[in-house]
């Protein structure tokens, strides 16, 4: 073999290489803050005092029960559930009668309300919060059960239009046709025809809109001015330079805080990717 | 009234021809809510700029107080926070995403699968999780970051990383970048899967090398992915609130305050809402300024005339 080309092939050799340690100390980046945080909690603060990084040598339950010994964890948790429950809901039920009109009909303004909606994934939402607190407030809307209700179904509405606009494109017309001469009425063929053909695309859009319902943190902090309905990371933020609060305790709060989403993720991580992407692209 | 038609797109679909009334009915409800909760707040924080309410005392004062921000130090130095955290993500952030994404679409890699679902982890996280994360890989005594740099010896490296306002913004910025650099990978991965293989390979029978076939092939095919990229990077850094609250509450001093949160002490630390309704409008008026920029920028300058198709 000429010489140039055993050097082509161990520069390609050491490439290869390069690139895999490359993503793999990427790989590592990404999981091991939150896997640390995971092993931390099952350790006595002393033992994390005493060495940060090593395994717990007792695994012990401590601070979970220092968390759940408190009513609060469950209210919160009970709180966030029912906005991420009812926003997601009622998200999916507006979405997909908005995304199934702008996907098969024109309609005068039909841009206009393209547009409308796509101004909703370019603002940045948190350019709102004090605009929206002054609105809210002006209205008495502050602080009570339903009040989060409202801004997290309006802020979930863009992404899961666009997301179900591009899957009912790909439905061909034939079937609604069918449904005509079927004589099915208008709202029968939606929701017989149309709506289980985009289970697929409904259940991406709302997986995403709970995610980031769940995880939302700045219109609770300004919406929401008691301590009854605390969602989840209002709960954390009580946290905040709390001194007789351990910071093995903190740990197990966030990962309480972080079991939703990750058992989400694990489950849908294809379907949850997939959305993030065509959501962004749709943009 | 003229009933609308509802002229067909594709044909058979619009055999349902519903009226006005009906359409208004389908339609109603989520417009009437996304207007009252995205439209009407700007509306109304634009006007409530235009008063004052020094001493809890309402006046109108036309555009004084875009007079006083444009002269307020303390909201372009908010400004110049967002403006480092964007441009570090721009710099870095997306340059690892693309590096990462043009090795993992290289075939070479085992396991670019699992990378990727493990890489893209950090975004479903909350912010405020993230934030407290962080808190403690920068805690001075006992944090991650400074117990790794100690045991590397690397003793005069450990920092007060978040009470020094020299380095306090960029200790804010790399959490940020640390989890939404997976996103930006995944729609990288998405824009490079869809160039057509027969193309890069054309080119390598030409004699190209993987570098001539990223630089002319690969860049130039993904314009569309980098509209979208930008577009989010510029979103994303205009709207930062949660990590710099949550970690420093915008200080030491204001070195860490960002816009968000300057209009959030303006209006609730001060209850200037007048102010802070300034602000926010100065807020969402800078990042439209950034995104007709980028997509200026991105049509004229880099990809002129090529307005290549990729897929969506």
């Amino acid at each position: 073999m000429p010489l140039n080309k055993i050097i082509e092939k161990y520069i390609g050799k050491i490439l290869v290489f390069g690139m895999n340690g490359f993503l793999f100390l990427f790989a590592i980046t990404a999981i091991f803050p939150p896997i640390w945080m995971f092993y931390n909690s099952l350790k006595e603060n002393q033992e994390f005092s005493h060495n940060i990084v090593a395994l717990p040598t007792r695994v012990t339950l401590e601070n979970y029960q220092t968390i759940f010994g408190s009513s609060l964890v469950f209210r919160a948790l009970f709180n966030s559930l029912f906005n991420s429950v009812i926003s997601t809901i009622a998200i999916i039920g507006l979405s997909f009668v908005i995304a199934y009109f702008l996907a098969r009909y024109k309609f005068p303004g039909r841009n206009l309300l393209y547009a409308f909606f796509l101004f909703g994934l370019l603002v940045p939402l948190y350019g709102l919060l004090v605009p929206v607190f002054i609105q809210f407030n002006e209205m008495g809307m502050i602080n009570n059960r339903f009040t989060l209700l409202l801004p997290y179904t309006a802020f979930g509405l863009s992404q899961a239009i666009f997301l179900i606009e591009g899957y009912i494109h790909s439905i061909p017309t034939e079937l609604e046709e069918a449904a005509y001469i079927d004589g099915a009425t208008f709202p029968q063929m939606l929701i017989n025809i149309i709506l289980p053909i985009c289970t697929p695309v409904i259940a991406t859009a709302a997986i995403l809109s709970f995610l980031a319902i769940w995880n939302e943190f700045g219109f609770a902090l300004v919406l929401l001015t008691g301590e009854e309905y605390k969602t989840i990371p209002l709960w954390l933020n009580t946290f905040q330079g709390e001194r007789t609060v351990s910071y093995t305790t903190l740990m197990a709060a966030l990962t309480i805080a972080s079991i939703p989403v990750v058992s989400v993720y694990l489950l849908f991580r294809e379907k949850i990717i997939q959305g993030f992407i065509d959501g962004a692209l749709k943009g | 009234m003229k009933v609308p038609r509802c002229r067909v797109k594709n044909q058979p679909s619009t055999l349902f021809k519903p009226s006005f009334a009906k359409l208004a009915l389908y339609l109603g409800p989520g417009i009437l809510l996304y207007g009252f909760i995205v439209f009407v707040p700007i509306l109304s924080a634009f006007r409530q700029s235009l008063y004052t309410d020094l001493n809890f005392q309402f006046k109108f004062v036309g555009l004084q107080n875009y007079v006083r921000l444009i002269q307020d130090e303390n909201f372009w130095l908010s400004a110049r926070n967002n403006m480092i955290i964007l441009g570090l993500s721009l710099v870095l952030q997306i340059s690892i995403a693309f590096i990462a994404a043009v090795m993992m679409n290289s075939g070479q890699v085992k396991l670019a699968r699992l990378y990727r679902t493990v890489m893209f982890f950090p975004v479903v996280l909350s912010p405020v999780v993230v934030a407290f994360i962080w808190i403690l890989v920068y805690n001075v005594n006992w944090g991650l970051l400074n117990t790794t740099l100690r045991g590397l010896g690397l003793d005069s490296w450990a920092q007060l990383w978040l009470d020094n306002p020299r380095i306090v913004i960029y200790s804010i910025t790399v959490p940020l970048m640390w989890q939404y650099v997976g996103l930006f990978l995944v729609i990288f991965l998405a824009g490079l899967s869809s160039i057509p293989k027969e193309l890069l390979e054309a080119a390598e029978i030409d004699g190209a090398n993987g570098f001539q076939k990223t630089l002319y092939i690969t860049l130039p095919m993904m314009a569309k992915t980098w509209r979208v990229v930008l577009i989010l990077a510029i979103s994303g850094a205009v709207k930062v609130f949660e990590q710099p609250f949550i970690m420093t509450r915008g200080g030491p001093g204001m070195s860490s305050t960002v816009l968000a949160q300057y209009a959030y002490d303006m209006s609730f630390g001060r209850v200037r809402l007048t102010y802070g309704s300034t602000i926010a409008v100065g807020m969402l008026v800078i990042s439209f300024v950034l995104i007709v920029l980028s997509w200026f920028i991105m049509d004229h300058v880099i990809f002129r005339g090529k307005r290549s198709d990729d897929a969506a």
